[in-house]
């Protein structure tokens, strides 16, 4: 059935892309080319108005993109344009814009350099759309992965396995596209090469553009609300949250980096205050359900360990319920049995200690400032104190009981072999 | 008589050979992409690249029944290897196919492509056809005697 399944997949798929190729072949050549000639023709519109060294960069830019978009139609491009054919065009752009910048004094090798921050920027916005609708589809698969988990009782280890791996890819994906958006705001701003203070007028304007026209803001806010939907909508253990609040930390520095900047741009002229106040409000709720989530998903792990710490919802809850049972382990007022409270440490430890989990959520919480250091000092050392009062099961009783089984033994032999009648 | 018959023979041949039309081969006639012809108030349609001017107003009555209001009608053209002009415009439920005459265009065929009337269609030079595509329209192949593959 798995296979037949797959086989229609591949089978729709295979039909998809034919049909796509169809589409494709059926596009006219005329609409090609008068797509390609009303961008030429604004391009050396452009080239014309060029006074700095941006505005040349930028012109650099878009020749190369017009460039690449057209090169599959390079063929149709050179019998169907006249005079000039398709390469003459290009490189006729090149040499004008060239002669433009010796006319105004730029020099070439600043425009390079803008040129590829440009060309960085463009490539950078691109792959952003790219992995939002990928995301996006990640995100619909987990929802419905989930929603199968949740109807088979988590019984199905193959899809819960698929889950977790899937999560962890989604969790990748939004990690990913949240750098690449600051990547593209810093290819943008390093164009200008220097404080964003010291700029003209038509400098910031410029620079505003590209943040528009990039969208920016639009890409920050839906990267935001994504993330707040993973962490709303997806069961995640506690160092996956541990994780996701050090991203949003992350994130928040480097909004109030490029957020400080924005302000001063937008006070020159259009104001996005709105936007950028939303970009606040998401920012703070996404902190908010994280560190909730967090603290739940802390102590049900504990739980699951045989461990209950009670419900706490901040750093110093947290420590004042965690020392508080390290203090009963340590000072085992119910006369518990070492056996029961050697296995409990184990598994504490194990699981929970020096699992993967401690490198993460217990430096994790002093460093965003939820423990202080003296707090983590006092847990530290609470729970070396408890391995102290817990030891294996002593191996001399075993040895005690063995030999007690073996004097038995040979009592009960000799015992037989006395009762046996003389022959 | 037999003597002459043979001399008299050969003469006829040359002067046959003498008289056959000069035909220079291959050629190709095809445009790389059609053009778009603007029709004017009276009729006409010229085109720059290949400077040519033509008056529709026939072609026009032939399609619609009306050539009293052809002014800033867009025509649509394109030439193929053998030199066969191809026609048709927006809302066209043909396309026509011309031949070169004594400075005139001369109707070959008239293709039925469409039913309810082509929307935004446009030519593609795809030797030895010439593709007719067309939105919400299945693309078909033409030469001068009519729909070559595709089916309409």
């Amino acid at each position: 059935m798995k296979t037949l399944v797959r086989c229609s997949v591949i089978l729709l798929s295979a039909l998809a892309s034919v049909s796509g190729i169809g589409y494709a072949q059926e596009q006219s050549d005329y609409a090609i080319v008068q797509g390609y000639q009303s961008k030429y023709k604004e391009i050396l519109k452009q080239i014309n108005q060029v006074q700095t060294v941006q505005e040349c960069a930028d012109v650099q830019t878009s020749i190369d993109d017009l460039e690449r978009a057209y090169v599959d139609h390079r063929d149709l491009l050179n019998q169907s344009l006249y005079p000039d054919k398709f390469d003459e065009q290009i490189m006729k752009a090149r040499v004008q814009l060239r002669l433009f910048q010796e006319k105004i004094g730029v020099i070439e090798s600043q425009v390079v350099k803008i040129a590829q921050l440009e060309s960085q920027v463009r490539q950078l916005s691109a792959s952003v759309d790219s992995l939002s609708t990928a995301n996006s589809a990640l995100m619909g698969n987990v929802k419905n992965l989930e929603e199968n988990v949740k109807t088979t009782g988590m019984s199905d280890k193959k899809l819960i396995d698929s889950l977790m791996a899937m999560i962890s890819k989604l969790q990748n994906g939004l990690r990913e596209r949240d750098q690449m958006i600051f990547s593209l705001v810093d290819s943008l701003f390093l164009q200008y090469d220097k404080d964003v203070t010291m700029l003209k007028d038509v400098e910031k304007q410029r620079i505003v553009g590209k943040v528009e026209k990039n969208g920016v803001l639009g890409h920050i806010q839906k990267s935001l609300e994504d993330n707040l939907a993973f962490v709303q909508s997806t069961d995640l253990t506690a160092p996956d949250l541990a994780k996701i609040m050090s991203e949003q930390q992350r994130f928040a520095g480097q909004w109030k980096g490029l957020g400080g900047k924005l302000t001063h741009l937008y006070s020159a002229g259009k104001q996005r205050t709105k936007e950028m106040q939303n970009i606040d409000t998401l920012l703070a709720r996404w902190d908010q359900k994280a560190t909730s989530s967090f603290w739940v998903a802390l102590g049900a792990m504990f739980r699951q360990n045989s461990i209950d710490l009670g419900t706490f919802s901040d750093g110093n809850g947290f420590y004042r319920s965690f020392t508080a049972r390290l203090d009963s382990e340590i000072q085992n007022p119910a006369k518990e049995g070492n056996d029961a409270r050697y296995k409990r440490y184990t598994n504490f430890e194990g699981n929970i200690w020096k699992g993967v989990s401690a490198s993460s959520w217990l430096p994790m919480l002093v460093s965003q400032g939820k423990l202080t250091e003296d707090q983590r000092k006092d847990i530290e050392k609470k729970v070396d104190d408890w391995k102290g009062t817990v030891s294996p099961p002593s191996t001399t009783l075993y040895i005690a009981i063995f030999l007690v089984i073996v004097v038995l033994l040979a009592a009960l032999y000799v015992r037989m072999r006395k009762g046996k009648p003389a022959t | 008589m037999n003597r002459l018959f043979l001399p008299s023979a050969l003469l006829a041949l040359a002067a046959l050979g003498a008289c056959s039309p000069l035909s220079l081969r291959p050629a190709d006639f095809s445009w790389p992409i059609q053009v778009v012809l603007n029709v004017d108030s009276k009729g006409m349609a010229s085109e720059d690249r290949y400077k040519f001017s033509v008056n529709v107003k026939e072609l026009l009555f032939e399609e619609t029944h009306d050539s009293t209001d052809v002014k800033g009608v867009e025509l649509r053209m394109i030439r193929d290897a053998r030199g066969y002009y191809f026609v048709t415009g927006e809302k066209f439920k043909n396309v026509y196919v011309f031949s070169q005459g004594d400075g005139a265009l001369r109707l070959e065929t008239k293709i039925s492509v469409s039913e309810k009337g082509l929307n935004n269609p446009a030519f593609n030079q795809r030797a030895p056809n010439i593709q007719l595509v067309s939105e919400g329209e299945k693309s078909v192949m033409l030469t001068r005697d009519g729909v070559q593959q595709g089916g309409k």
